[in-house]
C-alpha cells in the first residue's frame, strides 16, 4: 500500500513499536501455547478440586468468592483514580514549566522508590497519628498513589514517543499547547499505552493482596479467615492462587489482544469464513460448554445444603442453555463468559450499587469480549465486544 | 508587484538571527515579502533554509531581529502567537499529518479548534479544499490509506483551511517518489496563480522558473543574493551560486 518515499519511513508508526516480525513471531507462538497449557491446568485443577473434594474446597471456594469481588472492587476503584492521577502525572513530566515537571519527578521518584507494602502501612498506621483512614479509604489511597507514579511514567513514555511534527503540525494551525495535547497528542498516546496500562492493572490486581494487611476481606485474607479456623492452609491457599493465576491468565489475554489488534489492524487482512468459523467453534467450545459449567460449578459451591446439589445442577445447565440461546437469538452470538459476567453482576447482595452504564461496561469487557472470534481475527474481536455491549441493553440489567 | 512599499509586505524579517549552541543557523537576515509573492528559497543543505522558515511562525524562537505578519509584530505572547499562527499556513517535508484522524477531520480541526467555526461549516469547507487539491474523494481516508502524494496535498488542505495570509512550505515534495512531485506543485502552482502569497524551501527549478518572482539563494545561514528566476538561470551574479546550481541543475 505504502508507495511513498523512502524518507518518509523514519517516524515509527505508533503500532510498529510493538512488533518485529522477524523477532516476535516464534516467541508469540510459544507464548500462546504456554497460556493454552497455563488457562487448561488452572481450570481443571479448580474444576477438579471443586468436584472430586467438595469438602474443603467448594466451601473455601465459596469462602474466597466474596474475597474475589473485593479484590475487584478495590482494583477497579484504584485503577480508576490512578488512571487519573497517572494521566496529569505524565503531563506534569513533559510539561515546559520546570516547576511542574519537578513537582511531578519528585512525586514518581518518591513513590517508586517505597514499596507499596510499606505504603499502605504508613497510609493505614503511621497517617493515623494525624487523620485516621478507614481500612478500604486507605487501601484505594495507597495503590492509587503507588500506579499513579507508574501509569505516569507510562503516559510520559507515551507522549514523548509521538514525534515532534506532530505538535508542530498544530502548534503551526494556531493551536494552543493544551488544544494540541488534547486533540493531536495524546488521542495518539492513548492508543500507545494501552497495552502498558493493561498490564498495570494486571499487576494491580495481583498487588491488591497486600490490602489484606489492613484487614480488609479481600480474597487472600478471606482464605486466611479460613484457613486460620479449619487449619487447611494448603487447600485454601492453593486455590487462591488458582483463582489470581485463572483471573490474571483471562486479563493477560485480554491485554496481547489488545497488542495484536493495534498492530494487525494495519495490515488489514481480509477476514474469512474460516476465520468466522473457527472463532465461534472456540468461543462456544471454551466458554459455553467449559465456562459456564465451571461457573455454574463455583454457584453450586455456594449453596449451602448439599441435598440441592442435583437439583442445583439442573438448574445451572437449564440456565445455561437458556443464556445460550437467548443470546443466539439476540446478537447472533454465543454469550459464553458474558453469562458469567452477567451472574456475578446480578448475584444477590454483589455489587453495591453500581451506576448502569459501568454494570455494561463491566460486562462488555470485563468477561472476555468474543474470545475465540478475537483469537481467530482481531476485527471479529472488535465486533464480538460491541455485540455484547449491544447484548448488555437486550438483557436490561 | 515588486515596487509595493514596506507597509504592504505580509512578511516582514528584519535582522534575524537564530543559532543552535555554535551553530549560526541563520545570521543577520532581512526579507520582506510582498502580498501576492512567491519567493522560493535555494541553498545548500545546512543553510538555514528551515530555520527562517520556522522562525517566521516561531516554532524557533529568534535570538534576535524582529518579524512582522502583515504589520503585526511578533512577539513571543502566547495569545498573540496562536492568532499569528493561525494566519501563517505551513507545509512540511515530513507532511505531519494526524494518523489517528481522517482527511476530513486533519483538514477541519485547525478551523474548529483554533477559529470556533462551527462543524457544519468547517466540513463543508474541508469538502471544497479536497475538491480544490484533487482528491475529493479520499475525505474519510486515514493518512496512512493515502500516497505521499495525497498525503501532501491533505497537507496543504489543512494549512488553506485557516484562510491563511501566506503560506510556509519546507521542501514540501523532497519526501515525495518522483512520480508523486508533479501533483503536489501543480497544486502549489494552481495557489500562486491565485495570488497566494508563498515562501517555498524547494530545489525543484521548474517550480521555481514557473511561480517564483523572486529567488533567495541562502549559504551559511545569510542570504548571498536575491535574483529572479531569469538572472538566476542565466546569469547568476555570485560565484556560490552558480557552484550551487551546477550541482542541482542536471
Ligand atoms: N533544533 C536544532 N538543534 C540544533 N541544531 C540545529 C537545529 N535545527 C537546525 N540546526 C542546525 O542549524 C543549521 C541550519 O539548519 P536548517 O535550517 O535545517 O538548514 P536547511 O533547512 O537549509 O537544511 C544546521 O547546521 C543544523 O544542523
Ligand atoms: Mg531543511
Amino acid at each position: 500500500m505504502s508507495t511513498s518515499a523512502p524518507q518518509q519511513a523514519q517516524a515509527p508508526a505508533p503500532a510498529d513499536l510493538f512488533q518485529d516480525d522477524s523477532a516476535a513471531i516464534p516467541r508469540e507462538h510459544s507464548l500462546v501455547v504456554a497460556w493454552w497449557i497455563a488457562l487448561g491446568a488452572a481450570v481443571m485443577f479448580i474444576l477438579g478440586a471443586v468436584v472430586l473434594r467438595p469438602a474443603p474446597y467448594a466451601e473455601i471456594s465459596r469462602f474466597i468468592g466474596d474475597g474475589l469481588i473485593v479484590t475487584f472492587q478495590i482494583t477497579i476503584v484504584s485503577m480508576t483514580f490512578a488512571l487519573v492521577l497517572g494521566l496529569f502525572t505524565g503531563l506534569g513530566r513533559t510539561a515546559r514549566s520546570s516547576f511542574i515537571n519537578t513537582l511531578a519527578s519528585l512525586y514518581v521518584e518518591i513513590i517508586r522508590g517505597i514499596p507499596l507494602l510499606v505504603q499502605l502501612f504508613w497510609i493505614y498506621y503511621a497517617l493515623a497519628r494525624f487523620v485516621r483512614l478507614g481500612p478500604h479509604v486507605s487501601a484505594v489511597l495507597g495503590l492509587t498513589i503507588c500506579y499513579g507514579a507508574y501509569i505516569g511514567e507510562t503516559f510520559r513514555a507515551g507522549i514523548q514517543s509521538i514525534p515532534q511534527g506532530q505538535m508542530e503540525a498544530a502548534r503551526a494551525l494556531g493551536l494552543s499547547r493544551t488544544q494540541a495535547m488534547r486533540h493531536v497528542i495524546i488521542p495518539q498516546a492513548v492508543r500507545i499505552v494501552l497495552p502498558p496500562v493493561g498490564n498495570e492493572f494486571i499487576a494491580m490486581l495481583k498487588d491488591s493482596s497486600l490490602v489484606s494487611v489492613l484487614a480488609i476481606a479481600d480474597m487472600l485474607r478471606r482464605a486466611r479467615e479460613y484457613a486460620s479456623r479449619t487449619f487447611d492452609y494448603f487447600e485454601s491457599y492453593t486455590l487462591v492462587a488458582l483463582v489470581y493465576l485463572l483471573v490474571t491468565l483471562i486479563f493477560s489475554r485480554v491485554v496481547f489482544y489488545i497488542e495484536q489488534g493495534m498492530s494487525r489492524e494495519r495490515r488489514d487482512y481480509p477476514v474469512t469464513v474460516m476465520h468466522r468459523l473457527a472463532g465461534v467453534v472456540i468461543d462456544f467450545v471454551i466458554l459455553d460448554l467449559i465456562g459456564l459449567p465451571l461457573f455454574a460449578l463455583v454457584q453450586l459451591a455456594m449453596v449451602d445444603s448439599p441435598a440441592t446439589v442435583p437439583v442445583s445442577l439442573a438448574l445451572m445447565a437449564a440456565i445455561a442453555l437458556g443464556y445460550i440461546l437467548f443470546f443466539w437469538t439476540k446478537t447472533g452470538s454465543t454469550p459464553g463468559m458474558m453469562a458469567v459476567g452477567l451472574q456475578v453482576i446480578t448475584a444477590q447482595g454483589v455489587p453495591p450499587r453500581l451506576p448502569l452504564a459501568f454494570k455494561r461496561l463491566l460486562l462488555a469487557v470485563l468477561p472476555v469480549p468474543g474470545f475465540g472470534l478475537a483469537f481467530s481475527h482481531p476485527a471479529l474481536g472488535r465486533s464480538a465486544l460491541q455485540d455484547r455491549w449491544t447484548a448488555t441493553r437486550v438483557v436490561r440489567i | 508587484m515588486l515596487d509595493a512599499t514596506i507597509g504592504q509586505s505580509v512578511v516582514e524579517i528584519e535582522a534575524l538571527s537564530k543559532r543552535f549552541g555554535r551553530v549560526e543557523a541563520v545570521q543577520d537576515v532581512s526579507l520582506a515579502v510582498q502580498r501576492g509573492e512567491v519567493i522560493v528559497i535555494i541553498g545548500p543543505s545546512g543553510s538555514g533554509k528551515s530555520t527562517l522558515l520556522r522562525c517566521v511562525n516561531r516554532l524557533e524562537v529568534p535570538d534576535s531581529g524582529t518579524i512582522r505578519i502583515d504589520g503585526v509584530k511578533v512577539t513571543g505572547q502566547e495569545r498573540q502567537i496562536n492568532e499569528i499562527r493561525a494566519e501563517v499556513g505551513m507545509v512540511f517535508q515530513q507532511f505531519n499529518l494526524f494518523p489517528h484522524k481522517t482527511a476530513l477531520q486533519n483538514i477541519i480541526l485547525g478551523p474548529l479548534v483554533a477559529k470556533g467555526m462551527p462543524e457544519k461549516e468547517a466540513e463543508a469547507l474541508a469538502h471544497t479544499l479536497l475538491q480544490k487539491v484533487g482528491i475529493p474523494e479520499k475525505a474519510q481516508a486515514y493518512p496512512e490509506q493515502l500516497s505521499g502524494g495525497q498525503q501532501q496535498r491533505v497537507a496543504i488542505a489543512r494549512a488553506l483551511a485557516m484562510a491563511p495570509k501566506v503560506m510556509l512550505f519546507d521542501e514540501p515534495t523532497s519526501a515525495l517518489d518522483p512520480e508523486m512531485i508533479k501533483e503536489v506543485l501543480d497544486v502549489m502552482l494552481g495557489l500562486a496563480e491565485e495570488g497566494m502569497t508563498m515562501l517555498v524551501v524547494s530545489h525543484e527549478m521548474g517550480f521555481a522558473r514557473a511561480a517564483a518572482d523572486r529567488i533567495v539563494f541562502m549559504d551559511q545561514g545569510r542570504i548571498v543574493e536575491i535574483t529572479t528566476p531569469e538572472q538566476l538561470f542565466t546569469a547568476p551574479k555570485h560565484e556560490r551560486t552558480q557552484r550551487f546550481l551546477s550541482q542541482i541543475l542536471p
